[in-house]
């Protein structure tokens, strides 16, 4: 019977909890460092996860209501078709939409659904609800949205009467069915008209169906089944790719994406780091803990505890504490996410995280005490009795003659010497300490490497600070769209002429291209096609793909060369090959044309972007053609389609009301400025900074719980050894000096590591990013964050030792001499 | 000479009626270069009275003169600066600093002082001691009786006026007790010295100059010795 002969298998843990009890009650300090880096670990994995799962929630409560693709272009029969028993939908709405009309500055665009849908397996999903009145029934009858009633002063009721004149000139007149919300100050607003009138009313009756579907059984597909799906039951209908529009909305809630994969490699890689860190402060409260109380374990030996029993006592301590934190740490962590996005609070995955991050948590601190439960355990009474609390008496390992007769005996020598004598405690701490400082300056460096103005540069912007389009509203409206514009109101001498009489004006660049309708591989589509020179030609060869550019040859054989290298097969599903033919229709101010051109070359999409020549409005580019091609292409209706004006930038705010007063004489022109590219930039960033340094934050204040576990425990533990010393003349003074340099001895090397390692990783981190095309990021070291941190470090020892001196100042040395 | 003088010093712990009175009006001057033991049962008061002798401790009522100078005139500051320029310490528990060697450990409080010890009268002492060595050794690398020499050494450093020994063969065997009070006697007299000695051993404390009985934290014997 091996169990009954050892005293440890005995029923006993009843005791052994009370022990452990007992000295939880009596390590205070102790208790609020662990408890407080639990709850700080538990509430920060809470918030991550309770976050991203929050995101989720959110987005698929919203595609909930929400079709999964549209097919464009379907007849009457393809729709039908579509809702048949045996197709893999669930849901089938048709509608149509019919050419917009500008009035009073407004877009009113004419739309109307199927009055039923034609399969609705239980699908809810509302493209429109009325808020006063109902549905449009007759061809006669028509719902408005709110927001333009306001506008246009109609009188918001059913039963009135509205009339409009549409693009062909019909004016119809209509009785309001009923009125649906939208927002204010939209350029575009639908209007909806029945069924009736999709079939039979002027404006829709010739314009095709779209299909507004959703598919059996997608929510439980992956990314890739569901595109599959999307496009096999297109192709079956005889729908061409181009056709179908897949909701990327709902897609990206699908499992299997690219981009969630790596945000859920990014979430658990940060919370295996949170649990890391947590790791390392636990471990070393608890040592330190462990090795505050060698005599008490060395007499709990003596008087007969086993190992086991020490180890147990030890790890029921840590459990402990962890039903203290885990708690106040998961309530923590689910109030604070809840108030970030209360439309993703689920309560079935508050449950499920809790249970993780709990798991995870005790786990946590188990690891982190188990080593040092171990050292507690191994301490044998004799050992004990001797022990002083460095390393020089732990099993004869340490330390046991100097080199040396004499070292230099000073308060900062001493304080060096005591952080030497326990490197392992010390290296402990500093890691800790570093990663927080590490991961602050990560956060640091991202902010102040980030040049807001350069990301608001991108585009046109790279190449002045206003930028001068047509209209938007008048593009979309006219016949023959912005070449119709540009025939009326060209962008010629005489504007160029008068934006640069503007004081402060530099210069004016024009940006020229010919928008084209093409058609290739059976497909078609609207498109821009620059200019290339003759020596624009040269330096363009390079990063020709496949094929040759030679200008001559282009202009005497009508070729071309595509910039979109990669993306027709991305858009289109095929790949557009050297030698194949592409067909162009555009308006030439007087004409439509038509002419084919022979592919003579591939430039990649991504090399294009990066070409050492760039110009502006290469990035709407698809082809491009030789100057005097393209000139004679265009017509009187001309290549110019957008102004860059470069200013000085002293002069930027009376440059922008000069050219909104010369504007206001042409009001087929709109106005973009950079300083509200940089107001945006500035509002996105404002928001990705602040959770970028709270979550340093965060990490800081781990940091911290360490640094001053480390330091008070240091001296509380140290009582005798300073009474010692101030018993042989030490002064009170040069006590705290001694103190303080030990202090900031660990700061010095927090922030060695923080600086080298930190901004190693910085100047790496900005490098990759550059590398992944953040070309606004600029390696820019973080002075006043670095300051900052550094001030906050190195005052933190001060404080402590300060007070901790003259806490003990309280006790005559003839106490403090008595203390074991 | 007195180089030192208590008068009517008391030292009271707690309120009445629960009162401790751990010294209770001692008066005694103690000479120059005398060798003076104080014995007393356990609780007696000697602790407590050689404690407010070294300053290390404030009395209730009364005071400490050494040397002419008044402890209760001086500021925590200056009375660590005169305890380790005039006072020598030797603990029962020696109370040595572990992270110092043996000889950082003995010119440590002269160390503080920002002074240089005195070679020569360093080595005087070590070799007096015995522990030449184990100069560079770490102390808890010592036996009893050796950090105990150190203890010595190190009180002797700053050339104290006295030298105040509590219990100092009070972790010793005999053999070795008879030793480390050698040596303390020894010092002394060569560096005319005044020391005060707590023991508990009647036969050590009747080699002193003088011996000082205390019970209840009252002086109840004071006679010359041999």
């Amino acid at each position: 019977m091996r169990r009954q002969g050892r005293v440890s298998a005995n029923n006993n843990a009843g005791y052994i909890r009370g022990l452990a009890w007992k000295s939880v009650k009596n390590s205070r300090l102790r208790n609020v460092f662990v408890i407080l880096t639990i709850v700080l670990s538990v509430s920060l994995l809470m918030v991550m996860a309770l976050f991203y799962a929050g995101l989720n929630t959110a987005a698929k409560r919203q595609v909930e209501k929400m079709q999964h693709v549209i097919y464009y272009g379907l007849s009457g029969e393809q729709l039908t078709d579509m809702a048949a028993k045996n197709e893999p939908t669930s849901y089938v709405l048709g509608m149509k939409q019919g050419q917009g009309v500008e009035i009073d500055g407004i877009i009113i665009s004419p739309a109307a659904y199927t009055s039923e849908p034609l399969k609705d397996e239980g699908v809810d999903l509302n493209p429109v609800t009325p808020i006063k009145g109902g549905m449009p029934e007759t061809e006669k009858e028509i719902l408005l949205p709110d927001a333009y009633c306001v506008l246009a002063g109609i009188t918001p009721e059913p039963g009135g009467k509205v009339s409009f004149t549409w693009l062909d000139g019909t004016t119809e007149e209509y009785t309001i069915s009923g009125i649906f919300h939208a927002e204010d100050n939209m350029s575009v607003y639908t209007v909806v008209l029945s069924e009736a009138y999709a079939v039979n009313g002027s404006q829709l009756k010739d314009v095709l169906w779209q299909g507004i579907v959703c598919l059996k059984g997608a929510e439980e597909m992956t990314q890739t089944e569901f595109e599959d799906a999307a496009y096999s039951l297109g192709n079956d209908l005889g729908v061409e790719r181009r056709n179908v529009n897949v909701n990327n909305f709902f897609m990206d809630t699908l499992p299997g994406g690219e981009q969630q994969v790596q945000e859920t490699v990014a979430i658990v890689g940060v919370g295996i780091g949170i649990l890391l860190v947590s790791v390392l402060v636990i471990y070393s409260v608890f040592y330190l803990s462990v090795v505050g109380r060698i005599r008490q374990f060395g007499q709990l030996r003596t008087i007969g505890m086993t190992k086991r029993q020490i180890r147990k006592m030890v790890r029921m301590e840590g459990i402990m504490l962890s039903t203290a934190g885990i708690p106040v740490g998961l309530a923590v962590g689910g109030i604070v996410s809840y108030f970030i996005r209360p439309s993703g609070w689920s309560w079935l995955n508050m449950l499920l995280i809790s249970v993780c991050v709990a798991a995870a948590d005790v786990v946590t601190v188990l690891c982190s005490i188990r080593r040092p439960a171990k050292i507690a355990a191994s301490i044998s009474p004799v050992e004990a009795a001797k022990y002083g609390g460095y390393e020089t008496g732990d099993k004869g390992g340490g330390q046991k003659k100097t080199g040396k007769l004499a070292r230099r005996i000073t308060p900062g020598s001493l304080a060096l010497m005591s952080s030497f004598r326990n490197k392992k405690k010390t290296a402990l701490t500093l890691v800790s300490l570093g990663i927080g400082g590490v991961l602050y300056m990560l956060a640091a460096f991202w902010v102040s490497s980030t040049d807001k103005e350069s990301y608001a540069r991108q585009g046109e912007f790279a190449y002045g600070e206003f930028v001068i389009d047509y209209s938007y509203n008048l593009v979309e409206t006219a016949e023959n769209g912005e070449m119709e514009l540009r025939a009326e109101h060209p962008m010629d001498g005489s504007l160029v002429g008068e934006i640069e009489n503007i004081d402060g004006v530099e210069r004016v660049i024009p940006v020229e291209s010919l928008p084209v309708a093409f058609e290739t591989h059976d497909d078609d589509g609207n498109v821009r096609v620059g200019v290339v020179s003759e020596e624009r030609a040269e330096t363009l060869r390079n990063i020709v793909q496949e094929g040759y550019l030679s200008y001559d040859d282009m202009v005497k054989d009508d070729s071309i060369i595509t910039t979109d290298g990669g993306v027709w097969e991305e858009v289109y599903g095929w790949k557009l090959e050297v030698g194949d033919e592409v067909a162009f229709t555009w308006y030439d101010g007087q004409q439509e044309r038509e002419k084919s051109f022979n592919v003579c070359g591939i430039i990649d999409a991504d090399d294009f972007s990066r070409v050492s020549d760039g110009q502006p409005g290469d990035y709407t580019l698809s082809f491009l053609l030789p100057d005097v091609v393209l000139r004679e292409m265009a017509g009187n209706a001309g290549l110019t389609g957008t102004l860059v004006v470069k200013t000085d930038a002293d002069k930027d705010e009376q440059i922008e009301d000069g050219l909104n007063m010369l504007l206001e004489e042409y009001p087929y022109y709109s106005l973009s400025t950079l300083r509200e590219n940089i107001l945006e930039t500035e509002s996105m960033f404002t928001l990705l900074f602040s959770v970028m340094v709270g979550l340093s934050l965060f990490v800081i204040v781990f940091a911290l719980i360490n640094l001053l576990n480390t330091l008070i425990t240091n001296i509380l533990t140290r009582g005798r050894e300073f009474a010692m010393l101030q018993s042989v003349g030490m002064t009170r003074k040069q006590l705290a000096k001694m103190l303080r340099m030990e202090g900031l001895t660990l700061s010095a090397g927090n922030l060695l590591i923080t600086l080298v390692i930190g901004t190693a990783a910085g100047y790496a981190m900005i490098w990759l990013l550059r590398y992944f095309g953040a070309d606004y990021m600029y390696f820019v070291f973080p002075v006043w964050f670095f300051l900052g941190y550094a001030v906050f470090i190195l005052l933190v020892p001060v404080l402590i030792t300060e007070y901790m001196v003259r806490r003990f100042q309280r006790q005559t040395l003839v106490e403090r001499l008595r203390e074991e | 000479m007195s180089i030192l003088v208590t008068e009517n010093l008391k030292k009271y712990y707690g309120t009445e009626p629960n009162i401790v009175r751990a010294l209770d009006g001692v008066s005694l001057s103690v000479e120059e270069g005398e060798f003076v033991a104080v014995v007393g049962t356990s609780g007696s008061g000697k602790s407590t009275l050689l404690n407010m002798m070294g300053g290390l401790d404030k009395p209730t009522e009364g005071e400490v003169i050494i040397a002419g100078k008044k402890l209760s005139g001086l500021n925590d500051e200056r009375l660590t600066i005169f305890r380790r320029r005039r006072i020598g310490f030797v603990f029962q528990n020696y109370n040595l600093v572990p992270i110092l060697n043996v000889y950082e450990n003995i010119i440590l409080p002269v160390s503080l002082d920002g002074e240089r010890p005195d070679e020569e009268y360093i080595r005087q002492i070590i070799r007096l001691l015995g522990i030449r060595d184990k100069l560079m050794d770490m102390p808890n690398n010592l036996s009893g009786g050796q950090q105990q020499r150190v203890a010595i050494a190190r009180a002797l450093a700053a050339k104290p006026a006295i030298l105040l020994c509590d219990e100092p063969t009070g972790n010793l065997d005999s053999k070795t007790s008879q030793d480390v009070l050698g040596l303390i006697r020894m010092s002394s007299r060569q560096f005319n010295q005044t020391v005060i000695m707590i023991t508990h051993n009647e036969e050590i404390a009747q080699t002193a100059d003088r011996i000082i009985r205390i019970e209840d934290g009252k002086i109840t014997e004071s006679r010359w010795g041999a």
